[in-house]
């Protein structure tokens, strides 16, 4: 664009000017330009031949009525009867099954955070206590090193690393326990839950159609 | 034509409020022409612009709880510049499917029918060519500009209720119509220079 140059009129300007929507003093000042810039006279000439144009385009006609018919108006309401309990029902269950799986995932791979009880019971770390138990001996390890309350603060760093082989031995039970109801109650939560949200997506599908 | 059982607009919007399809038809009759005209001019095809004039009536009505204290037809023509704005994002989204692939020969162009005062074969023919310029130019535009424009100098609504037709600022309706009116006049400066003053004085 070349009427960039501060002294010629705006776009914005010519615009409201064809509208007489500048106030006096602008108005004054853009048409003291006009008369005397060829360029700008141009400019807004056309753009007001462009604005005449468009107001003598032809009107559409459209090519019926647009009047709505009882029909119309009900097929979106019976759509919108979708229960409001189905919504909520899928929304619970669906948060139910996460919290659940976290539950059980969080568990089962965060053993030392619980002890060694939990430690046997969740069935993850069952199988990996009875293949190898080094990865929940090394889990529990640091932690009694620290735990002994030792009222002297003197302890050597080797004194400590003698200590910690020792542990061990004490707390890794040699048999490895049975399935325990615990982990049959994540199993058949989340089979059940699982289950419910599959029938109500199903709702889900039977009402919209 | 003003007839002795015509109702007054809020009365017509009371009713239909409270299920009265009659009476929101009668609005419908009265605000169709120019909602389609609108829909006709964004979209540039009279098919998509008939399913887009039905869909925002239906959603008014759907939506005339919502309806306060402004009057009818800004909120009108804001769902109806919606709904042709939600077309014209699906059809960039799907360029393959082309219009052309559903013409039916009698409506080769997706040409509305145009509404025709009394005027004389040759001014009918001139009118039309503008009209065919224009929409060419029109449809050039971005989809702000070009809403702006169509409320502002096709349908003459003020810059306060395009501001409300549209939901922006009246600031912002003064520097998008400029540039549209801008756009427009270089656009007919570069295919349709004829139809331009500047033309026949060099
Ligand atoms: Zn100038």
């Amino acid at each position: 664009m070349g009427r960039l140059r501060s002294h010629h009129v705006s776009d914005e300007e010519l615009s409201l000017l064809i509208d007489g929507q500048l106030d006096a003093e602008k108005r004054r000042r853009v048409e003291a330009h006009l008369r005397t810039c060829a360029q700008c006279r141009r400019a807004y000439e056309d753009m007001r031949a462009t604005v005449l144009l468009l107001r003598q385009a032809p009107r559409a006609v459209p090519p019926r009525a647009f009047t709505l018919t009882e029909a119309d108006v009900m097929r979106p309401s019976r759509r919108r009867s979708r229960p409001l309990w189905l919504r909520w029902a899928t929304g619970l269950v669906a948060l139910a099954l996460v919290l659940v799986v976290a539950l059980d995932v969080f568990i089962a791979t965060a053993p030392h955070e619980f002890g060694p009880e939990i430690v046997s019971q969740a069935p993850q770390a069952t199988n990996v206590l009875s293949a190898s138990p080094s990865p929940a001996v090394r889990g529990m390890a640091p932690r009694v090193a620290v735990a002994p309350p030792t009222p002297q603060k003197e302890v050597s760093v080797q004194e400590k690393r003698a200590l910690a082989p020792v542990v061990p031995q004490e707390a890794s039970p040699p048999s490895s326990p049975p399935p325990t109801p615990r982990y049959d109650l994540f199993k058949w939560l989340e089979v059940g839950l699982a289950g419910m949200l599959g029938v109500l997506i199903l709702l889900h599908l039977v009402w919209r159609s | 034509m003003p007839s002795p059982n015509m109702r007054d607009e809020s009365e017509l919007i009371r009713a239909a409020k409270q299920g009265d399809v009659a009476a929101f038809n009668e609005l419908v009759l009265r605000y169709q022409q120019q909602a389609y005209n609108v829909a006709y001019r964004l979209l540039g095809d009279a098919d998509w612009a008939a399913d887009a004039t039905q869909d925002a009536f239906l959603k008014a009505y759907q939506r005339l709880h919502q309806l306060r204290g402004s009057t009818f037809r800004p909120w009108l023509l804001r769902i109806v510049t919606n709904t042709c704005y939600d077309l014209l994002r699906h059809r960039a989204r799907r360029p393959a499917q082309s219009l052309e692939a559903t013409d039916d020969d009698q409506d080769p162009d997706h040409l509305p029918r145009w509404q025709s005062d009394v005027e004389t074969p040759e001014e009918a023919a001139m009118r039309h060519e503008i009209g065919h310029a224009v929409q060419e130019g029109l449809l050039h535009l971005p989809p702000e500009y070009r809403a702006v424009v169509v409320l502002s100098d096709v349908e003459g609504l003020s810059y306060e209720e395009i501001s409300r037709s549209l939901g922006i600022p009246v600031g912002t309706v003064k520097s998008r119509l400029s540039r549209g009116r801008a756009r427009l006049r270089d656009y007919l400066r570069a295919h349709h220079p004829e139809l331009l003053p500047s033309s026949y004085r060099h």
